[in-house]
């Protein structure tokens, strides 16, 4: 990384003087679609951050104050959320991804003292935000009035950057953007330090380095790697501002990226794309390239060979510009399958295991040797105790490190219930295999897409709240309840319990149906399963969901008796 | 049906090699095709080709039947 962070009281110090360093380096290049939009050196970074930190300061943005960031994967992303830093304010990205009405309100929970955004998305959220904070000042990266530009000039002040200790919080990241209590977990100067520190050790970047950023800058991954990692490395960033495939693929050839992280999604995605232009080879050559992928294979069993896997495998490596090596994965369940693939042609796939509590990742395959069934050694600083252990070795994923978040924004109650005497209960349960972290499931409630979303079932509940046959329902993701099906994915299913009476009165899918189309479109349960019996629920009255899922598991129906909605 | 409507589902049909004409224009696009967002995005490119238009990535949100997704097409 280069850069020694104990030599370093905070982030912003150390960011400026990185961007100092690598002066003359290229740091962002932004492409829309086949158009090079905005290409900045670190000078430029350092110039436009500080002339930005000043105009936040000048528009009252005080030492520790949170800064919202609502703005989609660009440049000014990068540069607004250094300069709030430099000017000593709590960076609080928002997923751009959600609709206006979550937006709004978690913009409202974090009560900033100012905004960021694009002019474009603010004229849905602003009307929907409620309360006193409604007033507080917008600086708009993209349109909006000149007199709030994101561009307009600023005198660059002498005190910058402002500094702040390690144990201060750096940036408010929210896991959710559900009904409900938000999840804003804070994560200090300290714990970022201590993360870049062990992710260093694993996915090393370097001023050779060109990274594509794809997924939303405010998950955890890319706001490490994409903002973090890349600029105190000195690597050059490239943003693409759409996800379609034909564009990643072109980008990663024209800017000749080196790394990259990608949501389960994604990966599979690319590997469709890789494997339709294998079906269209004639059939010789279809047979060589499967004969030197098996030879790749057994090259690469122990540790990989970059240099030789391109050179084996070239059409496959110059697809993507002849200099990608690595991925991060991670967000969601990856498939083994789709990771072997990668492996198998030549990629090295770092398959990663992170919480947005424990600022990015606790495990991260280090390649030595790859292995695509487990989540990876567990990083430096970083300790994983199994508690609870069942008799085949699987139990509850406690964590305990340097990184773990400070706790949830305004919510000590949970915060207290989430890390105990230091260790954080993940909620998810895993082994330990010579070193190597296995997961087997979550504990917890929530429940991750494929496109690495964070889906908390309680939310989809609510929907279901008001069908008047219903005595008790419960969402589950059908491989929760179950696992032993193979190829299922995260769909959800709603468990109902109907009113006695609410049997003989016919039909009610209709009123289910239309409930459901009133949600998100990933919330959406994809069908629901009658269950007579009453739930099994705990003393407080919480419903058991593993419980009942594990009686359904064991004593009745199958996925096919899931009535589509 | 108008034209326009007949050529979105056309090529739906095409790509997806499937008889749109059989889907109710108010049904789900992404549940009836096995879409996810990435492979719905994609055919945002085929449509953009087809009727040389250019349909921002955000309008994906406004996407769900496929009777929006003719509406989509029509105000790009």
């Amino acid at each position: 990384m280069g850069l020694d962070f104990s030599a370093y009281r905070c982030l912003a110090e150390a960011l400026r003087d990185s961007c100092e360093r690598h002066r003359s380096r290229t740091a962002l290049i932004e492409v829309d679609r086949d158009e090079e939009k905005a290409r900045l050196t670190y000078g430029d970074v350092l110039r436009e951050g500080e002339r930005l930190a000043s105009l936040l300061i000048e528009r009252g943005l005080k030492p520790g104050d949170r800064c919202v960031l609502l703005l989609p994967n660009q440049s000014k992303w990068v540069v607004t959320a250094a300069a709030v830093m430099w000017a000593g304010g709590i960076v609080v990205p928002i997923d751009v991804k959600l609709g206006p009405w979550d937006q709004a309100g978690l913009i409202d929970y974090a009560e900033p003292a100012l905004i960021v955004t694009d002019a474009d998305l603010w004229r849905q959220v602003e009307p929907l935000r409620k309360g006193a904070g409604r007033s507080c000042p917008v600086i708009f990266a993209n349109g909006g009035p000149s007199e709030s530009s994101w561009d307009a000039s600023a005198a660059v002040r002498a005190d910058l950057p402002r500094l702040r200790d390690r144990g201060d919080i750096a940036a408010i990241i929210f896991t959710s953007g559900t009904g409900g209590d938000p999840k804003g977990c804070m994560i200090s100067d300290g714990a970022y330090m201590a993360q870049m520190v062990s992710i260093d050790k694993i996915f090393p970047l370097t001023t050779k380095d060109r990274y594509l950023s794809i997924i939303p800058a405010n998950h955890v991954v890319d706001f490490m790697c994409g903002f973090l990692l890349s600029l105190m490395s000195g690597a050059a960033v490239v943003h693409q501002r759409t996800l379609r495939s034909q564009y990643i693929v072109d980008t990663m050839k024209k800017y000749r990226i080196t790394c990259t992280a990608l949501v389960p999604l994604l990966l599979r995605s690319l590997r469709d794309g890789i494997l339709e232009g294998l079906k269209n080879l004639p059939p010789v050559k279809r047979k060589i390239i499967g004969a030197l992928m098996s030879l790749n294979r057994l090259l690469t069993r122990r540790r990989p060979l970059f240099g030789l896997s391109r050179l084996l495998l070239k059409p496959i490596h110059d697809r993507f510009g002849g200099c990608l090596s690595r991925f991060v994965v991670g967000g969601s369940f990856v498939d083994p399958e789709h990771a072997d693939f990668f492996y198998g042609i030549g990629f090295g796939i770092h398959i990663g295991y992170g919480l947005t509590e424990i600022c990015t990742v606790i495990a991260l395959n280090d390649l030595r040797p790859y292995r695509g069934d487990t989540v990876g050694p567990i990083v430096q600083g970083g300790e994983v105790e199994i508690r609870n252990v069942c008799e085949n070795g699987v139990g509850e994923v406690w964590i305990r490190a340097p990184f773990l978040m400070s706790g949830y924004f305004k919510n000590e109650k949970l915060t207290s219930e989430t890390i105990v005497d230091g260790w954080l209960h993940s909620g998810d349960l895993g082994r330990l295999e010579g070193g190597h972290l296995k997961l087997t499931g979550r504990s917890k409630n929530v429940i991750v897409t494929e496109g690495g979303k964070n889906i908390y079932p309680e939310d989809v509940e609510t929907a279901f709240r008001n069908i008047e046959e219903c005595d008790e329902y419960c969402v589950f993701a059908d491989h929760y309840v179950w696992p032993q099906e193979k190829g299922r994915g995260d769909r959800l299913i709603l468990i109902l319990r109907p009113k006695e009476w609410a049997f003989s009165a016919g039909d009610f899918s209709e009123k289910i149906r239309q409930a459901n189309h009133r949600l998100d479109y990933h919330k959406r349960i994809s069908g629901y399963l009658v269950w007579e019996r009453p739930f099994p629920r705990t003393a407080s009255l919480k419903v058991k969901r593993e419980g009942l899922a594990l009686v359904i598991r064991n004593e009745g129906p199958r996925p096919e008796h899931v009535v589509p909605v | 049906m108008s034209t326009r409507q007949q050529k979105v589902l056309d090529l739906v049909s095409r790509t997806f090699k499937t008889d749109a004409a059989a889907f109710g224009l108010d049904e789900d696009m992404f549940e009836r095709l096995g879409l996810d967002s990435l492979r719905a995005l994609d055919f945002l490119s085929v449509l953009e080709v087809e009727f040389g238009i250019t349909i921002p990535d955000n309008r994906l949100k406004d996407i769900k039947t496929f009777r929006n997704l003719v509406d989509v097409v029509s105000l790009s």
